[in-house]
């Protein structure tokens, strides 16, 4: 790639993103005051559910965990399907085709951006933590982090989704599942059997989480978390970026 | 390569397509498939069935030929296409282009229903290649080519099927590119529009651009190129002049067509061919505004055909007839210039017949002769009155000749002076 190509990239992604923000804008009353409205709403339902004795920590834990577990699971089935969504694209515009994730994970993590800081915002204001400079020092490599794991899964997808189209229908349930069953709602590891404890300890999305609670200072694992999540992430982008590189050749053929 | 190994850079402008094959999976099971066609891009070893769309193509394309690529349905123009244009990887040989291509495969993808016109231009034109900046700049022009005025500023999902082409063709040829690939694009429209992409696409040319233009319109083709490539059985089968192209390709098509058995065999291997001369008898294939010309129609028969229908016109590349000749009292509409005769004896051996010109009527565009014999019939005979008829006999049969002149273009009726048999 040459750096007119590269340069051509970066102003693609960001021009699409801002028009895939400009359509969701259009297309609804309230555009995009959504995703804060998303935020307080969630925050409001898990007052509801979880509120009470548990108190306010555990509303506003649950409910960051549950942003950075949905966010995933969007960008993870959105890209299941965006090579043959975008099939006219492909097959009749010559542009770099990666930069279709790239545009969708842009989008659903700026708004996983905007609806976090606002729940950190609270978390810090409401929550006594004498480290808060460190969580505020950390945050932006975890947040770093999770966009590069978001776009390696979301590349990794959009193959695999365009070879085993089945997955776009049975992963939702099985996300949702999963979901129940993961760190955000099971905080303490006795609380599920060993298998699911075992299945949360190599499930990215798991994984995902427990990193940002460390990272915010609600788990335990320490401050190296976001540090190591780094290095995986940057790792799984350079694989999956050969990987579609080699697959993306072959794509206008097959879709 | 070069003689120090490094890659030669083309001249924009310029195409290189060298042993070029392309393969497309074979799918017996979509999804099974699929799944071992992306396979097989990761892992050499697995090798899924396919099918060869494009063999062992070699091509050299100058800066600023204007190229037409003909050929019957699935003999891989497309495919040829989006390989020139970097939208398909080579499954072996290599293609390489000089400069930035600008491919319009089809019109107005990428574009957003719930935008505006103006702000599908802005999305179009990066999809394109475009920065925000250069879009800008060109916005204003792509307006007033579209013609579409106010509607520019009101969603896209309001918009005709017209103005929709108007949009994309108008966004299309505003980007600067070197090589312009263009597939069946002209075809939408009004007529008015058409003629006006035909101007774009003039200035494009004139501006030494390199043009590909795929189209099963042989009008379009002739007057829009300057060369053609036939492509026949995935590989090329012709390349050339416009006029033996197009020639080539129409024998494809009659070889294509299955009912012209009963012509051929009633015909028994009789071939047509028409040759347009000056005054000094020499061959045309240019002719002035005002020249007199003799238009020859030689028919060699092996056998004696008897009682013969013969046929004759001269249309314009949009189809518009300037004269015709028909061996037959008809009551249609078809205009008949010298029914003089119901049919013609031809014997075994040459027969020609000749169409004098006193002074050539049409215009600058390009013109077809279509000569055709068949069996004498009924004029009544509910086959003969539809002109789908005459395209299809013209397919359909060897005995098939024409010519393909550039003049000048009008659609004025064509004076004959004389119209003459000679038997050998």
């Amino acid at each position: 790639m040459t750096v007119a190509d590269f340069n051509r990239a970066v102003r693609l992604t960001v021009s699409l993103a801002g028009y895939e923000l400009l359509t969701q804008r259009k297309e609804s009353f309230l555009g995009l005051v959504w995703p804060l409205l998303q935020a307080g709403g969630l925050l409001l339902a898990f007052n509801l559910f979880r509120g009470g004795a548990g108190g306010l920590e555990i509303i506003l834990s649950t409910y960051l965990g549950v942003l950075v577990w949905t966010t995933a699971s969007t960008v993870l089935i959105s890209n299941l399907r965006i090579l043959p969504a975008n099939r006219e694209l492909i097959t009749h515009i010559a542009f770099p085709h990666a930069i279709l994730s790239v545009v969708d994970v842009s989008v659903k993590y700026l708004f996983f951006v905007v609806q976090v800081l606002v729940g950190v915002a609270v978390w810090l204001a409401v929550v006594p933590n004498e480290h808060w400079p460190l969580v505020l020092a950390y945050l932006p490599i975890y947040l770093l982090a999770f966009y590069l794991a978001l776009l390696a899964m979301a590349w990794m997808a959009s193959i695999i989704g365009a070879a085993l189209p089945d997955l776009s229908f049975l992963l939702p349930p099985v996300l949702l599942l999963l979901l129940a069953l993961s760190p955000v709602f099971q905080r303490t590891s006795e609380a599920v059997s060993p298998v699911v404890r075992l299945f949360n300890e190599v499930n990215p999305f798991s994984l995902w989480v427990d990193a940002f609670y460390a990272t915010i200072g609600i788990a335990p694992a320490g401050p190296t978390a976001p540090f190591v999540f780094l290095a995986a992430a940057l790792a799984a982008v350079a694989l999956a970026r050969v990987l579609v590189t080699a697959c993306y050749r072959e794509i206008t053929k097959v879709i | 390569m070069s003689a120090n190994g490094k890659p030669v850079t083309l001249p924009p402008g310029a195409i290189r397509v060298e042993d070029l094959v392309l393969e497309y999976p074979v799918y017996r099971h979509l999804v099974l498939d699929r799944f071992r066609a992306l396979l097989g891009a990761l892992l050499p070893w697995v090798t899924p069935p396919s099918r060869r769309v494009l063999d062992r193509i070699t091509l050299s394309i100058n800066p600023g030929e204007v190229v037409g690529i003909v050929g019957l349905n699935g003999v891989g123009k497309t495919s040829l296409l989006k390989a020139i244009a970097g939208l398909m990887s080579p499954t072996a040989g290599t293609v390489r282009v000089g400069g930035r291509v600008m491919a319009l495969l089809a019109m107005g993808i990428g574009f957003r229903p719930v935008f505006t016109g103006r702000q599908n231009l802005l999305i179009g034109g990066l999809l394109l290649g475009l920065d925000t900046r250069g879009i800008t700049e060109r916005i204003q022009g792509i307006a007033e080519f579209s013609e579409l005025g106010e509607a520019l500023d009101q969603p896209y999902f309001t918009y005709s099927s017209g103005m929709r082409a108007r949009l994309a063709f108008s966004l299309a040829t505003s980007v600067p590119a070197d090589i312009v690939i263009l597939d069946e694009t002209l075809a939408t429209g009004d007529a008015r529009f058409i003629s006006k992409c035909y101007r774009r696409l003039r200035e494009i040319r004139a501006s030494g651009k390199t043009i590909l233009f795929v189209s099963h319109n042989l009008g379009e083709v002739a007057r829009v190129t300057s060369r053609v490539i036939l492509l026949d059985r995935s590989r090329v089968a012709f390349d050339g002049d416009v006029f033996e192209g197009l020639k080539a390709y129409e024998e494809a098509l009659a070889e294509a067509s299955q009912p012209a058995h009963a012509f051929r065999s009633e015909l028994n291997g009789a071939a047509v061919s028409v040759t347009v001369r000056d005054e000094q008898g020499q061959p045309l294939k240019l002719v002035e505004l005002g020249q007199r010309v003799a238009i020859e129609m030689r028919i060699d028969a092996q056998n004696d055909l008897g009682e013969s229908f013969v046929f004759l016109r001269i249309i314009t590349v949009e189809s518009n007839q300037l004269y015709a000749y028909l061996t037959m009292k008809r009551r249609d509409t078809l205009r008949v210039v010298s029914p003089d005769r119901d049919s013609v004896s031809i014997g075994a051996g040459e027969t020609t017949i000749t169409w004098t010109i006193p002074f050539w009527t049409g215009g600058e565009g390009g013109y077809f002769i279509d000569a055709y014999i068949g069996p004498a019939c009924d004029p009544d005979a509910p086959d003969i009155s539809g002109g789908r008829f005459w395209r299809h006999a013209v397919h359909m049969s060897s005995v098939y000749g024409n010519a393909y002149l550039k003049g000048a273009s009008s659609v004025t009726e064509m004076p004959v002076e004389s119209v003459n048999v000679k038997l050998s």
